[in-house]
């Protein structure tokens, strides 16, 4: 960054030099100069913007991000998060170009490799269509068991009191009391 | 040597058929001799793939690389240790491990004291399934073939080695112990299918087959343990559960175990669910079947799989046939299993332990579903989609953290009938004080609902576990004038299956604790560092010393770093780190060796990703919250088994009781192993 703004600084007082009313500067003094610009610009800025490439192309994918994506690039098939062949490098060279370079955000990156790759790309299926099968499925399940366990509980419940008279509170008689009291003792 | 091995196989395979005749003839004409004969034959099947197992063995440590197994999983120099593990690193070694244990498991089975009637059949079954595993072998994935253009008296002098992230202790214990649950879960479903074919579906085969399933769950949950310990230490993703269809597949027959360990209650207690409880018995078994099934066709991409293989569909077929006779004989005999006898209340112990198993089926069904959709995906649309971690946490959280807090509010709820007064007031306590939790987690400054919710439901939960265990003690203090820690003590001793039940409770909410922390309050970061250079993480400084390189021994360097961890608060010291990548000489691939300094507040984990000519590394880095606590809680569940398992006094089937009289009846104590 420092050397970027060293070179910006020395490309503007290029330009003020040059726009110096009521000097003249020599034409071939006027071409050397345009050569060493031309050079300047080939040996720093240059390298300079290559340099500004790099930062995008190895700056670390939040680790959110590669969980949510599936190495499909070579039928690796593992998630990115935890896949480390040359497969899943070059998956993530496009996932920072598109975050990074072009600004996408998560969600746009993810639907951009649907778009490319397919479904098959993303960690767990899109919520639209059939997927909402997988998505749903295991709570309409979970509700129709319900209702089923509580029918069930409801037919034994009634079964379990038919014909039965209401229930009296009577005193243990004493006999009975010491018999609970030694269960209870055997049980604990 | 090798045609000893392949013989005994398949003289095992020749004998295994015959047992199963000669049991189902022996019951049919009542001939003594004959099941005698039987039961030699399923020792001599036992004896014979312990004899094969015993020749791989050898060629194994002798290094016998003209053996296509040996040669593919083995080199020079691979330690002794890992030689051994090499038994169950391919295809057909561990298949021969699936049958040693499964049988020797027949034998105990065919010469058990107890039970006697059921034996033969039980036996007959789980021969059915050695017969199985001994035609795979036998035709299918056999061990003992020779590597491709080998001649009689060639020498084969290294083998292409095993791959570097099986050589670590984890990959030892792990596929060990899920192979002796996998397998222990045969002798349950054999019993459980022997109580229909035999029309007697009381609860004698539960009884009998209690410990067997209780012990079969503990190396079950013993194996996931073990697996979860070695993804963290040796894939190098800062995570120990990833939702592979393999670990699915190891996880369904635990839940459905699990709700079957809760349901079996039911039936010793009110002789009701027998349907249910065979339904579930049958399923476990069924899906330990269909996570073969899947480890072996390839049909999923795991990090697990043994790769594309025919044999997968070999499995499916004999899954399938298993499910067919299961399915056949439940529906048969439906009327015989649906004898028995009524709820009370809706509002009752029974009613919760209902719910509690419709959660864990529920769970295991969304995983399960989870687990084969981008097969249904691609069958019913054509179209391929993936089923990952954020799928699996999505639909399995909310199910998991209803599930525990059914863990705590179960035992609130009286047996037969509890009235909601009684529920109330045991219920308010620990409502009152999980509230109080959260109220001040918010006010500290924790704003993610999920871990709010779940370390309200952990308060809630451990409340109700020690209220109880407190009022027990309480009871018989009141009782019998004992010391409240003598109380509490034999309390807990004359009671060991249900406190043993509560110590696992306990266990499992400390995983439940740990793994909302780490889900939601991990931090990482990726960075490279010059040397001397630092990052800064959580509230840990890490700096970057030196990267070298080390000779290891067997042929293996480890290439390095030194990261010193300070403070980052006040610059104190608190060690160093030291992430590494080990390269094999038979490998390609480095295994990475995480750097790893592990507090009970939390984990920083560092791995050393990459580094240049410079000496500039590249580190992951990160913290993750409580995770010393999941493998606490493991141990717990661990610990809690056996007490709950121990032989004696206190581990046998709870009374039952029987509405019909005033009586509260011991019947079971006694007679139960």
């Amino acid at each position: 960054m420092r050397q970027i703004a060293k070179q910006k600084r020395i490309a503007t007082q290029a330009r003020i030099r040059f726009k110096i009313p009521g000097i003249k500067v020599p034409k071939e003094k006027k071409a050397v100069t345009l050569l060493m610009l031309l050079l300047f610009l080939v040996m720093f800025l240059i390298p300079a913007i290559a340099r500004g490439e790099e930062e995008w192309q190895t700056r670390p994918i939040p680790l959110d991000v590669e969980k949510g994506v599936v190495c499909v690039l070579d039928g690796c098939m593992m998630n990115l998060a935890v896949c480390e062949t040359p497969a899943a490098e070059k998956l993530r060279g496009i996932i920072r170009e598109k975050m990074f370079k072009d600004g996408l955000t998560q969600e746009q990156t993810y639907a951009y490799l649907a778009e490319v790759y397919g479904d098959k790309v993303l960690a767990a299926p899109p919520k639209r269509g059939f997927n909402w099968v997988a998505w749903l499925g295991p709570f309409v399940a979970l509700m129709g068991g319900g209702a089923l366990v509580y029918l069930r509980l409801e037919k034994w419940v009634s079964s379990s009191w038919q014909g039965d008279e209401p229930e009296e509170a009577t005193s243990l008689n004493p006999e009975a009391a010491q018999r609970l009291d030694q269960e209870l003792k055997k049980y604990l | 040597m090798a045609e000893v091995g392949y013989f005994s196989i398949v003289l095992a395979l020749v004998l295994s058929l015959y047992g199963v005749a000669a049991f189902v003839l022996a019951l049919r004409h009542k001939s003594p001799a004959l099941l005698e004969s039987a039961k030699g034959a399923s020792l001599a099947v036992a004896i014979l793939s312990t004899l094969a197992t015993s020749v791989l063995l050898y060629f194994l440590i002798s290094g016998e690389y003209s053996i296509k197994y040996v040669y593919e999983y083995t080199s020079n120099d691979l330690p002794l240790f890992y030689r051994f593990s090499a038994w169950w690193s391919g295809n057909a070694g561990s298949l021969l491990l699936w049958l040693i244990l499964l049988s020797w498991y027949t034998v105990m089975v065919a010469f058990s004291r107890k039970a006697k009637q059921m034996a033969p059949y039980a036996s007959a079954i789980l021969l059915l399934n050695s017969a199985f595993f001994l035609f795979v072998l036998a035709f299918l994935a056999n061990p003992f073939e020779r590597v491709e253009g080998w001649f009689p008296g060639g020498v084969v002098s290294n083998g292409s080695g095993m791959n570097p992230m099986l050589q670590n202790p984890g990959m030892v214990f792990h596929p060990l112990t899920t192979y002796l649950g996998y397998v222990g879960f045969a002798v349950p479903f054999a019993y459980g299918m022997t109580a229909l074919i035999m029309r007697q579906a009381g609860d004698e085969w539960i009884k009998v087959t209690r410990r067997w399933t209780i012990t079969t769950w503990l190396f079950l949950s013993l194996g996931n343990l073990f697996g979860a310990k070695w993804a963290y230490m040796e894939l190098g993703w800062g995570g120990y559960w990833g939702w592979d269809p393999v670990e699915n597949a190891s996880f369904l027959p635990w839940l459905l175990a699990s709700a079957f360990l809760h349901s079996v209650m039911i039936q010793e207690r009110k002789n009701m669910l027998k349907i249910w409880n065979v339904v579930l018995v049958s399923l476990t078994y069924i899906l330990t079947l269909f996570g073969t099934f899947l480890v072996r066709s390839g049909v999923l991409t795991s990090v697990h799989a043994f790769g594309n293989s025919k044999l997968g569909w070999y499995f499916l077929a004999f899954t399938l046939f298993m499910l067919a006779g299961s399915f056949y004989l439940i529906v048969d005999r439906r009327q015989l299993l649906s004898q028995g006898r009524s709820f009370e209340a809706f509002l009752s112990k029974e009613s919760s332990f209902l719910i509690n198993n419709l959660v864990l089926v529920g769970i295991a069904f969304a995983i399960f579903l989870g687990t084969v959709f981008p097969l249904i995906s691609e069958a019913v649309r054509g179209v391929k989609v993936s089923v990952g971690a954020p799928f699996f946490n999505a639909v399995s959280t909310p199910l998991g953290l209803g599930l525990f807090l059914l863990m705590g509010i179960c035992p609130l709820i009286a047996w037969r009938k509890a009235s909601s007064h009684n529920l109330r007031d045991n219920f308010l306590p620990s409502a009152g004080l999980a509230i109080i939790t959260v109220l001040f987690l918010v006010i500290t400054g924790m704003r993610k609902p999920y871990a709010l919710i779940s370390f309200g439901i952990a308060v809630f939960t451990v409340s109700t576990i020690f209220r109880e265990i407190i009022r027990g003690a309480s009871v018989r203090h009141r009782l019998t004038g004992e010391s409240y820690p003598l109380a509490w003590l034999k309390l807990m001793g004359r009671n060991r299956r249900r406190y043993g039940g509560y110590l696992i409770h306990l266990g499992l909410i400390l995983m439940l604790v740990a793994v909302t922390g780490s889900h939601t309050y991990n931090l990482d970061l990726t960075r490279s560092l010059k040397m001397g250079e630092s990052l800064e993480i959580g509230s840990y400084k890490l700096t970057y010393e030196t990267l070298d390189v080390k000779v290891i021994g067997n042929g293996r360097e480890a290439v390095y770093a030194d990261l010193k961890v300070y403070n980052r608060a006040n610059r104190r010291l608190l060690g160093s780190v030291e992430p590494q990548k080990v390269f094999y000489p038979t490998s390609d691939q480095p295994a990475t060796e995480v750097g790893l300094r592990s507090t009970w507040k939390e984990d920083l984990y560092v791995i050393l990703a990459d580094w240049d000519k410079q000496g500039t590394a590249t580190f992951k880095v990160f913290v993750n919250p409580l995770v010393y606590w999941l493998w606490v809680g493991g141990y717990v569940i661990i610990f809690g088994t056996i007490f709950a398992l121990w032989p004696g006094r206190g581990s046998q089937t709870g009374a039952r009781y029987l509405r019909d009289g005033a009586e509260v009846i011991h019947a079971q104590g006694k007679e139960t192993a």
